[in-house]
């Protein structure tokens, strides 16, 4: 089966990278990288899932799409909120015409999951969200310090190789291929606007508002019709940004209207569960993809 | 696989383990999976055997030999032959003795609740035999402090009735959908048998329940506790647990990953939707991630399982 092939493609008019290989008639799964452009000290893009896609490409279609404002991808001529981020997944899954996907979502990836299970309709088949600390109940929390003084300058490689380790469990997954796609990313077109309008000191919490408002509708359909996908939150043990007490929070909340979720707890492992323990990530994902397609009508609880 | 009919786990053993006749069930081939259901003689669930891991047992067995016991005093296996036996300390001796009268090793062991403590008693004891533990929904294991007996109170039906066995599985299960006809089936095949009355008189009539068999379970929990603490368990570990048990709360599998994580690996894996019996109430979903647990640990014994 063919590795994912990285490509660019217009999304709505949106220049948009994209990696997509594997099987293309099997069932896909979709990666939605971190980092907040513009804000996070690295330039995210689909570059951080390293090998993990192509794990996949035997038995899916793998498609891995950069968001706004990272890797390959343009950015609005604003901030752009979680609405944008969403709707341009949306519209990217729609143009490769993907098809009841497995999301895996990390950081504001997950965030973009949840934006996608709550108004994605049919396109979705489960969500697996990776140390995502946006889209849990975050009323009342501690101030976040982890990347509060970067060192080094405008996404040198100092401030990147500073800002990935600070969120492992251990640096020996940051190597020089991620190193030197963060690198090339950090200076492409798409990311250097999305600093650029981030610098704003407005940016932030209107961004954070947006996340705000996609939470409310995630409570309010939890307490209405259900929320509507199956979720698995796979969580490092030793993540100091995003501590489990989070991730668990929001499964125990959402498992009350979803039969189908799951908490995974990953030792030695901090935000980049996949990267730090890719054996580990890939055997979570399957199990919950074939357990789902393995569970007979009978135990599919409304 | 179906709610409504379930395949049975077919060719019960029998063999002679220090003078108590006992059952197991064995199948497949492959790393080795030794499952130790919950509950003990006399409990609430009189009708427990190894029969409780039906929907595993059978997938399971398509890639790996599978092995599941009658406990001592449980299910089809002869009651203690002593007073002083109606212990956890024997149900694990009998366990460790099954195993080495079969000549198995490098168990992948697997215990349910009162179960899963016998199973972490068995990594502790006999490392040897031991490549990896998994705990599922225990709170006798861990630091908390068990709800069955106010889950479970005020059963309206005789004992040993379908209907009390009912309840006593909806009790633990979160939808009660989860609770088979089959699995009512085999309760009441188990409940029926003459050795259970004899078992139930020596725990509750002649109070070896309060006067043996609860002491030696809190010293022997008061040991294990302080030896998972010191980093004894020296084998990969991973705990299951439903997030909707109201007879171990789940906050017995964080407690239990704190006091083991220090030393080494502990995966957890929690489900929503889901009471004491998370292998059965989501079957197919905690047989993805056993087999999965069982080749990664294999895995890193012999490169050629990679």
């Amino acid at each position: 089966m063919p590795e994912p092939e990285k490509k660019i493609i217009a999304v709505d008019g949106t220049e948009t990278g994209v990696a997509d290989g594997g099987d293309a008639a099997a069932q896909p799964i979709v990666f939605l990288h971190g980092g907040t452009p513009g804000i996070t000290p690295y330039a995210g893009g689909t570059h951080v899932w390293g090998g993990v896609p192509g794990r996949f490409a035997g038995r899916h279609r793998v498609v891995a799409i950069d968001l706004l404002g990272s890797g390959r991808t343009g950015y609005p001529d604003r901030p752009a909120l979680i609405d944008d981020y969403g709707r341009h997944a949306l519209a990217t899954l729609a143009a490769l015409g993907v098809e009841g996907a497995h999301v895996v979502g990390h950081d504001l990836g997950g965030a973009v999951a949840f934006w996608l299970g709550a108004k994605g309709g049919g396109r979705i088949a489960s969500l697996t969200v990776v140390a995502s600390a946006e889209p849990t109940p975050l009323i009342d929390s501690l101030e976040d310090l982890t990347f509060l003084n970067p060192p080094g300058r405008d996404y040198d490689y100092e401030m990147q190789r500073w800002a990935y380790d600070r969120v492992s469990y251990c640096d020996r997954h940051i190597d020089g291929a991620l190193m030197a796609a963060s690198l090339a990313a950090a200076a492409a077109p798409g990311v250097t606007k999305a600093r650029h309008f981030m610098a704003d000191p407005a940016a932030l919490p209107r961004l954070t508002a947006s996340i705000g408002r996609l939470k409310a509708e995630m409570w309010t359909l939890n307490k209405t019709t259900g929320w509507p996908v199956p979720v698995q939150y796979i969580w490092g043990a030793d993540d100091p940004p995003t501590p489990r007490e989070r991730g668990f929070k929001l499964f125990e909340t959402l498992a009350a209207s979803q039969p189908h979720c799951q908490f995974h707890l990953v030792p030695r492992c901090g935000s980049f569960v996949f990267r730090e323990h890719p054996q580990h990530f890939v055997d979570l994902v399957d199990a919950f993809v074939d357990g789902l397609a393995e569970t007979p009508e009978a135990f599919r609880y409304p | 696989m179906n709610v409504a009919s379930t395949p049975r786990m077919r060719d019960p053993r029998r063999i002679d383990i220090d003078g108590v006749e006992t059952t197991y069930f064995e199948a497949g081939s492959g790393e080795t999976i030794f499952f130790v259901y919950g509950g003990h003689f006399g409990g609430a669930d009189a009708g427990s055997s190894a029969q409780a891991w039906d929907l595993n047992f059978g997938p399971l067995s398509s890639q790996f030999r599978v092995v599941a016991l009658d406990k001592l005093g449980q299910g089809r296996t002869g009651n203690p032959k002593r007073d002083e036996d109606y212990t956890m300390a024997a149900v694990v001796s009998h366990a460790a003795g099954l195993i080495k009268a079969l000549g198995l090793r490098d168990l992948h062991i697997v215990g349910h609740s009162r179960g899963a403590f016998a199973a972490t008693r068995l990594a502790l004891e006999y490392p040897e035999l031991t490549r990896s533990l998994t705990m599922v929904s225990s709170g006798t294991t861990s630091p908390l402090i068990s709800t069955n007996e106010i889950r479970l109170a005020g059963s309206p039906h005789p004992f040993y009735t379908r209907e009390s066995a009912r309840f006593t599985y909806e009790g633990y299960c979160h939808d009660p959908r989860a609770v088979s006809e089959d699995w009512i089936d085999r309760s009441m095949e188990i409940s029926s048998l003459p050795r259970v009355p004899e078992c139930m008189d020596k725990m509750y009539g002649e109070g070896l329940y309060f006067r043996t068999f609860i002491p030696n379970l809190a010293r022997l929990k008061r040991e294990t506790l302080q030896w998972l603490g010191e980093g004894r368990l020296q084998r990969p570990l991973q705990i299951f647990w439903g997030l909707n048990d109201q007879t171990a709360d789940v906050g017995g599998a964080f407690e239990l990953h704190d006091l083991v994580s220090p030393h080494q690996r502990v995966e957890v894996n929690i489900f929503g939707h889901c009471g004491h019996f998370p292998y059965r109430e989501h079957p197919a979903r905690f047989n993805q991630l056993m087999s999965r647990f069982v080749r990664k640990v294999a895995a890193q014994a012999e490169p050629a399982h990679a």
